[in-house]
């Protein structure tokens, strides 16, 4: 038997087992705070959005767990994501686009820290194709804050009163701190 | 074309400024196309080749002989295309490329021949089409049929340029012999470049390494490639012009003076020499080098923001001093030159002045006027531009660009910053936007604050890191300068990208003067530049955006709007593309959140997929109208116009109502839209009358009232409105109503005709062909088939699309029911086979199956439920025929065969024959089989007759089936 071939089949298997261990979630639905006073400190919220040209298969996130969006959350057009997840770090792994194309990231640009007892915005996943023949799209995690409030107001109205929203994506923000001092100072 | 003297072009000029014109100048002949474009002369000078956009939406390349007066059309280009440039080959070809509308831009540009008529010969058929990939490199037009031709080579990824020596037909057939290769050869040139006046040679590489972009060059009669300089995030310019000596080159450099100037420059030694020319106070921005000389020619610079060119030769100073003595306003570009046959093609142009193109015969000291940019504007008069200058608290003098209206000043000042900031500039040009706002009474002030480029290393430097500081200051500085000179009672603040940060930092560092901003396309948080990408964060990006914001660290919340919310006292209209890459909506969206944090007044039009910025015509038109609706709304200022104007005026209020309403370029806001409708339709708009009457046609926003929408449906009809009055005939039409009225269908319809609506054509074809309401007239109905049929013929040559059921069932019903005799019979017979194509005189019909079909027994799908010529008389039962063709003509499977099929019933009684249904069906000869069925919709009270009839498209009979239905044969 050939090396290449060994090596190959191990490869798969941890590649199986990897894909096998992920928990398929999917973003809530319901307007209430299901993060239990016992678990305060140990589970936040993940908000994220993906604006997509054409519906993905999956998304992967690794970390304190493995994550993986299906379809059914990555929809064409743009999509909100709200998940009660583990505090810890995180990195977005992978896009599968279609049964052929995979996206890979794993690095430090799509890393982010999920603070306990908050609900984090991570970013916008931007995926859209950037020419005529261009079968795979340009990724990139883009920091609509305003736009993920608006929606958290629209939608989960219960839930943001319950918790304080923070920029938990790339670089640093004071958006969420800005509305937050303002909005105190209108309601003294 | 006319021939004008020079001196009959100075008076045509003072005609022209001093006729008493229009008023309001509608906004779509501002911002559109420009009517002619991209003239180029032939290598002899004798020919003029140009760009005509033609009133159908199509356009033309043209050809122009100055010395006969006469124009031929070249090409015809569909809108679908947008030609992108062409060159000479010689005189008798050019080279053109183009490119499809809906492309991408990363697409691969089309490219093609055209080969100019010979004498005797049309221009028809003279395309061809360059399947090849490659460019040309340079057309050598003073060589016959010979160009030069660059292609990649390289395998995969590989890039490995090739260039080749080509005639039209070697490019065409794909012949690249290698003993047409020239052997220039340069290691990873990613581009050569041909200097055909010194025969020089250019390439340029990358160095990855080093990060440096390098120019080399190869002179002629030498083999090795010099290095000419390197390029490494220079923070000067340095642009060669022209080899003017032994290794020596002409450039234009700000490296060693603050201004960019002409010196001589030597490769070898990578040193300047010789300073040739420099401005006192702007940078140079092109120069030209004589040929037989080898000196500077000229030199051209931004001279109170207008182009203005230094000429050194007498020659040039000739021909320049022939175009400017027009009007010393005016600014001259020279687009095309041929100095060997001493012919010019020149585009003089002001901001009030769209531009008129002209050719310049040396040889005869003649002038002609070839085109102009925009004519329909001829007959307004645009605002001129003034400058202003001020000195800074640095001791840098500021310009601003004054455009004051010519009449109607509602005594308004817009303060109009421009974007970037950094290496960017306002231009006296002529800018739609600019004479729209003028026309509707505003002024409008721009600036050219420090930073802007054309002033100098140090003036643009004085910029960075000045945003909400110095560039508001020296806004500030250039805005005192105006009110000094004249009274302004209201101001607002308007600008896009840089300038609707700075649109909105001007209201907020004095919000007294500032009654309203206007932000577009903006940036109002400034740290958010630092992060608003995860590929934003990177320490090169941080890098590139503090060279021009500053740094994160010294950012305040001074500096940025969403940090001053509380401050802004004017109402704000924000303008915002979600498809914005450079700003971003969340820039706008974060504005917006804390204005409504704060409850200030604040409109948005965030629109959908547009960027940074409108890109096309109409998107520029109604985000134009809305700023005007927007202006005179907060500022109180009077709508009243003169009659003239008030057609205008609804038309934008109509624009702004299919905004809200259809055009799902902003979040449909229907209320809005009909409220927008309502007003343009109180000032007699017809389109806006239409809506008014549809929505009391359905009882949307406004009372169900039949009555009353007729009544807006005729207004909008009498006021040439083409769809209304198709409405209104089609409601005569109504075979159920009681006001059922041919005649006034006829005349409706032909009413719609001739205002323009072209779907009621074939209705009038029917009208006039059948004498349905009017009279039979064989001349009309077949004009109007004629008609009909250019409507669905996309080009020539093209085929036809048949869609459209309307389309092919009226054509079967003119062709078996018009009682046309003799010529007509055969003209009409005529239209349809140049149309459909000609009649098989053995073409046939054979019946494979016939009788009752539908769902029944054991099975659920449809089917035959029996072969019989007796039908139960029973609502639902379809009678259904199954057939296929019969030919002795030879012919492929892509070949079409149309036939009619006729359908009808027929009682007792005579009277009582209806045909259901006509179809223009086509028969492709190797599919088998076809079928056409009916279904009985109502109980008939007698023995009923339903017959199936084929026919050939001349109306001769090809085969019937009749069907008996009746009670009896009920089960």
């Amino acid at each position: 038997m050939k090396k290449s071939f060994i090596r190959t089949v191990i490869f798969l298997f941890i590649l199986a087992s990897i894909v096998g261990c992920a928990q398929t979630v999917t973003t809530l639905t319901e307007d209430s705070d299901i993060i239990e006073p016992a678990k305060i400190s140990d589970t936040g919220y993940l908000l994220m959005a993906i604006d997509t040209s054409s519906t993905l298969q999956e998304l992967h996130i690794s970390g304190e767990a493995s994550l993986k969006l299906t379809s059914k959350d990555l929809r064409q057009g743009t999509n909100y994501i709200l998940l009660n997840v583990e505090a810890g770090n995180y990195t977005l792994d992978k896009i599968v686009i279609s049964n052929f194309r995979v996206a890979e990231f794993n690095n430090e640009y799509w890393s982010f820290r999920i603070k306990p007892g908050a609900i984090n915005y991570i970013g916008e996943v931007y995926a859209h194709n950037v020419g005529w023949f261009d079968k795979t799209p340009r990724f990139e995690l883009v920091n609509n804050a305003s736009m993920a409030l608006e929606f958290m107001e629209d939608k989960f109205q219960n839930i943001l009163q319950s918790r304080k929203i923070i920029y938990a994506g790339p670089g640093e923000d004071n958006f969420f701190s800005l509305v937050d001092n303002v909005s105190k100072k209108a309601s003294q | 074309m006319r021939i004008i003297n020079r001196t009959g072009m100075f008076f045509l000029g003072l005609f022209f400024s001093h006729q008493l014109l229009a008023n309001l100048i509608p906004i779509e002949k501002l911002f559109q196309a420009p009517e002619v474009a991209l003239y180029t002369l032939s290598p002899d000078g004798q020919q003029v080749a140009y760009y005509q956009l033609m009133p159908q939406g199509h356009s033309e390349l043209r050809l122009f002989e100055p010395s006969t007066d006469v124009t031929t059309k070249l090409l015809h280009v569909d809108s679908s295309f947008v030609l992108k440039s062409y060159d000479w080959i010689d005189n008798d070809t050019i080279y053109l490329t183009f490119r499809e509308e809906t492309a991408k831009r990363t697409g691969d540009l089309m490219k093609g021949f055209v080969s100019l008529p010979k004498q005797g010969n049309t221009a028809d058929n003279n395309f061809k089409y360059i399947a090849a990939s490659g460019l040309l490199l340079n057309s050598l037009p003073d060589q016959t049929d010979r160009f030069l031709f660059m292609r990649d080579e390289g395998a995969g990824d590989n890039i490995d340029l090739k260039i080749y020596t080509l005639t039209t037909d070697d490019l065409l057939n794909q012949r690249f012999a290698k003993n047409n290769r020239l052997k220039l050869h340069l290691d990873d040139a990613l581009h050569y470049y041909f200097d055909r006046q010194t025969e020089t040679w250019f390439a340029v590489t990358f160095s990855e390494k080093k990060g440096e972009l390098l120019l080399h060059y190869l002179r002629k009669g030498t083999e090795n490639w010099q290095k000419f300089y390197a390029w490494r995030d220079n923070d000067y310019r340095f642009e060669p012009v022209a080899l003017i000596g032994q290794d020596k080159f002409l450039v234009l450099t700000n490296k060693e003076t603050d201004l960019v100037a002409a010196y001589e420059f030597f490769p070898a030694t990578q040193t300047l020499g010789k300073l040739l020319y420099e401005h006192e106070k702007y940078d140079l921005q092109a120069a030209t080098v004589s040929p037989e000389t080898g000196k500077l020619s000229s030199v051209s610079y931004f001279r109170n923001s207008r182009l203005h060119t230094e000429y050194f030769s007498e020659k040039n100073h000739k021909k320049s001093i022939s175009i400017e003595h027009f009007d010393a306003e005016k600014q001259v570009y020279l687009v095309a030159a041929n100095e060997e046959t001493d012919r010019y093609i020149y585009l003089v142009t002001a901001s009030n002045f769209p531009g008129v193109y002209y050719y310049v015969d040396g040889t005869t000291d003649t002038t002609l006027k070839l085109g102009s940019v925009l004519p329909d504007l001829e007959k307004y008069r645009l605002a001129p531009t003034e400058t202003l200058h001020s000195t800074n608290d640095l001791g840098f003098e500021v310009e601003g660009l004054l455009t004051r209206p010519v009449n109607n000043s509602n005594q308004t000042l817009l303060v109009m910053p421009h974007g970037g900031p950094i290496g960017v500039r306002d231009y006296d040009h002529f800018d739609p936007q600019i004479q729209y706002l003028a026309n509707r009474g505003f002024s409008i002030l721009r600036v050219n604050f420090t930073g802007s480029s054309g002033f100098g290393k140090n003036f643009l430097g004085q910029g960075k890191g000045q945003f909400g500081r110095q560039i508001e200051k020296d806004i500030g500085l250039i805005v005192e300068t105006a009110r000094q000179k004249y009274s302004y009672q209201k101001a607002c603040s308007i600008g896009s990208s840089y300038g609707g940060y700075s649109a909105t930092m001007l209201a907020i560092k004095d919000p007294e003067f500032y009654q309203c901003i206007i932000a577009m396309y903006g940036i109002y948080d400034l740290p958010l530049l630092f992060n608003s990408s995860n590929y934003k964060v990177t320490e090169s990006y941080r890098e590139s955006i503090t060279e021009i914001v500053g740094s994160d660290a010294a950012l305040t919340q001074e500096d940025s709007p969403i940090y001053l919310v509380d401050k802004i006292k004017a109402p704000l209209l924000l303008i915002a593309g979600y498809a914005d890459d450079i700003s971003g909506i969340e820039q706008s969206n974060r504005l917006k959140y804390m204005l409504n944090l704060y409850d200030k007044n604040v409109d948005t039009m965030f629109y959908y997929g547009v960027g940074h910025g409108q890109r096309t015509f109409y998107g520029e038109q109604h985000q134009n109208v809305y700023i005007s609706e927007f202006l005179h709304k907060h500022l109180n200022l009077s709508s009243e116009k003169a009659n003239a104007d008030v057609a205008i005026i609804a038309n934008e209020l109509a624009i702004l109502g299919d905004v809200f309403t259809f055009d799902r370029v902003v979040k449909k806001d229907s209320v809005r839209g009909f409220n927008y409708y309502k007003k343009s339709s109180e000032l007699g708009h017809p389109r806006a009358n239409f809506n008014i009457g549809v929505y009391h046609e359905q009882g949307i926003h406004l009372e169900k009232d039949l009555a009353k929408a007729q009544e807006y449906y005729q207004i909008a009809s009498e006021n040439g409105y083409g769809k209304a009055s198709f409405v209104l005939a089609n409601r005569y039409k109504s075979s159920d109503s009681a006001e059922s009225d041919l005649a006034a269908v006829a005349n409706y319809m032909e009413l719609a005709v001739e205002q323009g609506y072209d779907e009621a054509i074939l209705h009038l074809a029917e009208a006039k062909c059948l004498g349905i309401g009017t009279t039979q007239n064989s001349q009309e109905c077949l004009s109007l088939l004629e008609k009909d049929m250019d409507l669905t013929t996309r080009l020539p040559n093209q085929p036809i699309n048949l869609s459209g059921t309307f389309r092919l069932k009226t054509t079967a019903k003119i062709i078996m029911e018009n009682k046309f005799n003799g010529l007509a019979q055969q003209e009409i017979t005529n239209f349809v086979t140049n149309r459909y194509g000609a009649i098989d005189p053995t073409f046939a019909i054979k019946v494979s199956n016939y009788g009752l079909y539908g769902k029944g027994g054991w099975s659920s799908r449809e089917r035959y439920l029996e072969q019989t010529y007796q039908i139960p008389n029973k609502v639902g039962s379809q009678i259904r025929v199954s057939y296929g063709f019969e030919s002795n003509l030879q012919t492929g499977p892509q070949q079409f065969w149309y036939y009619i099929i006729r359908w009808s019933y027929k009682g007792a009684s005579e009277k009582d024959y209806n045909v259901l249904s006509y179809k223009i069906k086509s028969a492709q000869y190797h599919r088998i089989i076809r079928s056409t069925s009916i279904e009985i919709t109502e109980l008939k009270n007698e023995d009923t007759e339903y017959k199936v009839e084929f026919f050939q498209l001349d109306g001769t009979f090809l085969k019937a089936l009749s069907f008996n239905v009746s009670d009896k044969h009920n089960p």
